[in-house]
């Protein structure tokens, strides 16, 4: 009925349009346009959720969007909002990773697509790409509030991308031909050599592929300044910056080429790491704790009292198999077999106003997920912390956050504190969350 | 296994709480007489208690050579059935229920028989007001009189431009609305340490009946214009859950009527625990009161458990205003194809 031809590419977007236009104005063409949008859109059952600041666009909505609809606060998202690009463009987002004010977004690739790769937020380091500024062709954008895809140098244009990862001012990508990189390099975070001239800005953007790693790369991490490397072995490959021993080399230096992390990790297969500012933890299969890094908050106090440990070590914590492991900058989390949450560290723990450290895991009540009153299970499933906010995802999907909300990134509709976890009103069941430094995004799968 | 024969026997185990799925169509009121009947007629057709038959000792009779008394045994006339009329009658069971809704509703509801401490306990959990789970199934594009299908029509409306996108958009505000509302309720600043305590304790929740409070709501089916909603909330009354499910349509700029609405839980009693219609027979009833202990026992563990009972007034639910944030989210702010 309506010939589904691509015209022409949206000035403000970059979805295209599809059906022939009129020269003339038509009003019932306009009428018919708007019944086709409303009716063939899909209702995905993969959704992308997003809140918290979006002053430097990472909550990838057009601005104006935002402050026509909240007077009072224009920049930024209180509660969480469905991204409307993947609805307009029928695009899925199967994996996001939120930096210090940029977003990436990873697409699901059918073979006629060829984007596969979004981003959008602060571009001040180059790190999602050079992009002109959508207004204005001839400048390069410092910011940008709406995904804009993002290619990679591939030898063959078929090639996936299979991760994403976003630091501080950089990104790292994980793809079929190996591991890419963007962005600030002043600690070597990027895997290139470390030029004190470099120029980083939103004007240049250098890809790098970092060379010196295995070809069986399975995962990949960001911390603040740093990079990790998880390869299906259970190794580790760490650089970029060390001045805490985050990298886990044994020295506080920086480096720019990946190198196997020793230690206590060394004969043990790692499946997954959490890093967010500078102090690591990983987990191994067996469901063991290992950490360095910065412990200056006591995150580490199990085992040293120095501030800083520059080796992995292990964490003896007796509290059963982990299943899951984050680490933000103050206060680090674990979930252990039977979903209980323990939290220790420095700051907004989420056990009331007035616990606000504590050397040694200290257990959240279960009874704050979960309807006591049924004997309900909802047992978590993963922890995520950030620098000043923390999240937690239980088995149903439920998504329940905690800490400091100066930018609404709790989602719970307001700008205070929030000192325990409380159910942030999501009308689906999150499959993935990532928690940036003031803003959040969650892919989520629909209920019905 | 053994077989009940002699109704005295069954009628020392029908005492207990259970809990029964009511069909629509019946009030609450007519449970007990359905029940009562029912049990009267299946226990006057059991066995009977077996009657010791009256021992007489005869006198000597003159006639008879030998003085001696005489004992002899002769069936006791007095309690013969036909003297004593049936054995049970309906006024002999103690029955009690929750009720308080209209006929329309179906779905749990717990029931108690026996007057000792089956009442007691009957009348412990429902003062406790627990938290009930219902399904409203709503349709859209009709306005009624009482919110119901079969009311009086007073308008249609148009319903295009519902999206479940929308409709979930707008149910998780309302759920996020209550959820501030219930700190409003205690008086307790969400961001001190006695909300931490409270809530660590378990689920908020009033003790004494005031306005109702919900807790979750979602929609769980839609297939326009029919639509589903699961709502979990306490103090209700089937006028505010069929307000909510008109609210949620005005708010649409649409309106909906219900087609069916049924409790799903209510308290730790779920429909796995419910008796159908069919089965509210003496086997029926006494195999519910035993799968229904585990359920009673949790209810009751939770008496002794701390709540707030001086909490006098919550404030009325949340309604959306016209300066509202969130009723300028028509699809007119999107941004369009090609614009």
């Amino acid at each position: 009925m309506i010939p589904q031809r691509v015209v022409s590419s949206c000035r403000r977007c970059i979805h295209t349009k599809i059906g022939n236009r009129p020269r003339t104005y038509d009003p019932r063409f306009e009428e018919m346009e708007e019944r086709v949008f409303r009716t063939t859109k899909t209702e995905p059952k993969l959704r992308t959720y997003v809140w918290g600041n979006a002053r430097t666009g990472a909550l990838a909505i057009p601005e104006d969007n935002i402050r026509s609809r909240n007077k009072d606060s224009p920049y930024m998202k209180r509660s969480p909002v469905r991204l409307p690009f993947c609805e307009l463009t029928d695009t899925r987002f199967k994996q996001t990773s939120c930096g210090y004010g940029f977003t990436l977004f990873l697409a699901d690739k059918p073979d006629e697509q060829l984007n596969q790769l979004f981003g959008a937020g602060a571009n001040t380091d180059g790190q999602i790409g050079h992009h002109k500024h959508p207004d204005k062709p001839k400048v390069a954008a410092e910011y940008i509030n709406r995904p804009l895809p993002i290619s990679l140098p591939f030898r063959n244009r078929h090639s996936r991308v299979l991760e994403v990862a976003a630091g501080r001012a950089h990104s790292i990508f994980l793809t079929e031909e190996g591991c890419f990189s963007m962005g600030n390099n002043a600690y070597g975070q990027c895997g290139r050599e470390i030029n004190r001239d470099e120029e980083s800005s939103h004007r240049v953007s250098a890809v790098t592929k970092v060379s010196g790693l295995p070809k069986d790369v399975k995962s990949v991490r960001c911390g603040q300044d740093n990079s990790f490397f998880l390869t299906t072995e259970g190794k580790v490959y760490s650089l970029g910056w060390g001045a805490d021993g985050q990298t886990g080399l044994g020295h506080h230096d920086m480096v720019f080429t990946p190198q196997l992390v020793g230690g206590d990790i060394a004969s043990e297969k790692i499946v997954d790491l959490s890093c967010a500012a500078d102090c690591v933890l990983a987990l191994s299969d067996k469901g063991e704790v290992f950490g360095w890094g910065n412990s200056e908050y006591r995150q580490l106090a199990i085992i040293t009292d120095h501030p800083q440990i520059s080796v992995p070590v292990h964490l003896p914590f007796k509290l059963g198999t982990i299943r899951s492991v984050s680490s933000g900058g103050t206060v680090c989390g674990l979930v252990n077999e039977s979903g209980e949450v323990y939290v220790w560290g420095f700051g907004l723990l989420g056990k009331g106003p007035e616990l606000t450290d504590a050397d040694r895991p200290s257990l959240l009540p279960n009874s704050l997920f979960a309807a006591k009153e049924f004997g309900e299970q909802n047992p978590v499933k993963t922890i995520h912390c950030s620098l000043v906010h923390s999240a937690v995802v239980t088995e149903r999907g439920d998504l329940f956050m905690w800490g400091s909300n100066d930018s609404g990134q709790i989602g719970l509709g307001h700008q205070k504190t929030q000192y325990f976890p409380l159910r942030v009103p999501i009308p689906s069941s999150v499959r993935q969350l990532s928690l940036g430094v003031d803003h959040n995004a969650a892919i989520c799968k629909a209920l019905i | 296994m053994a077989v009940l024969e002699k109704a005295a026997e069954a009628w020392r185990l029908l005492n207990g709480v259970f809990c029964v799925y009511k069909p629509a169509g019946i009030t609450f009121n007519s449970i007990r007489f359905r029940i009562a009947n029912k049990l009267t007629d299946e226990l006057n057709a059991m066995q009977r208690e077996d009657v010791p038959p009256l021992v007489k000792i005869l006198p000597p009779s003159p006639e008879d050579d030998s003085a001696e008394f005489r004992v002899t045994t002769v069936p006791d006339l007095r309690r013969h059935p036909l003297v004593v009329g049936p054995g049970y009658t309906k006024e002999d069971f103690y029955i009690r229920h929750t009720t308080g809704f209209l006929k329309e509703m179906a779905g749990v509801t717990v029931v108690s028989i026996g007057s000792g401490s089956p009442r007691r306990i009957f009348e412990a959990i429902t003062d406790r007001n627990p938290v009930c789970t219902y399904h409203i199934d709503g349709k859209f594009g009709l306005r009624t009189d009482d919110y119901l299908e079969t009311g009086r029509v007073l308008e249609k409306t148009s319903f295009d431009f519902v999206t479940r996108t929308r409709l979930q958009k707008f149910l998780s505000f309302y759920q996020a609305r209550y959820q501030k509302l219930i700190y409003q309720a205690y008086g307790v600043d969400p961001q001190s340490q006695e909300a931490y305590e409270m809530h660590s304790r378990g689920l908020l929740r009033p003790g004494n009946v005031s306005n109702p409070l919900l807790y979750r709501i979602q929609c769980v089916s839609f297939h326009k214009p029919y639509f589903t909603l699961e709502v979990q909330c306490v103090n209700e009354t089937d006028k505010f859950l069929l307000k909510i499910l008109n609210d949620v349509a005005e708010d649409l700029k649409s309106s909906a009527v219900c087609t069916k609405i049924r409790r799903i839980r209510w308290g730790n009693f779920t429909l796995d625990h419910a008796l159908l219609y069919k089965h509210w027979n003496v086997a029926g009833i006494i195999e519910g009161i035993n799968e229904c202990g585990p359920a009673v026992r949790n209810e009751l563990r939770l008496l002794e458990e701390p709540y707030l009972t001086d909490v006098k007034d919550i404030p009325q639910g949340p309604r959306l205003t016209a300066g509202d944030p969130i009723l300028s989210l028509s699809a007119s702010n999107f941004p369009r194809i090609g614009t």
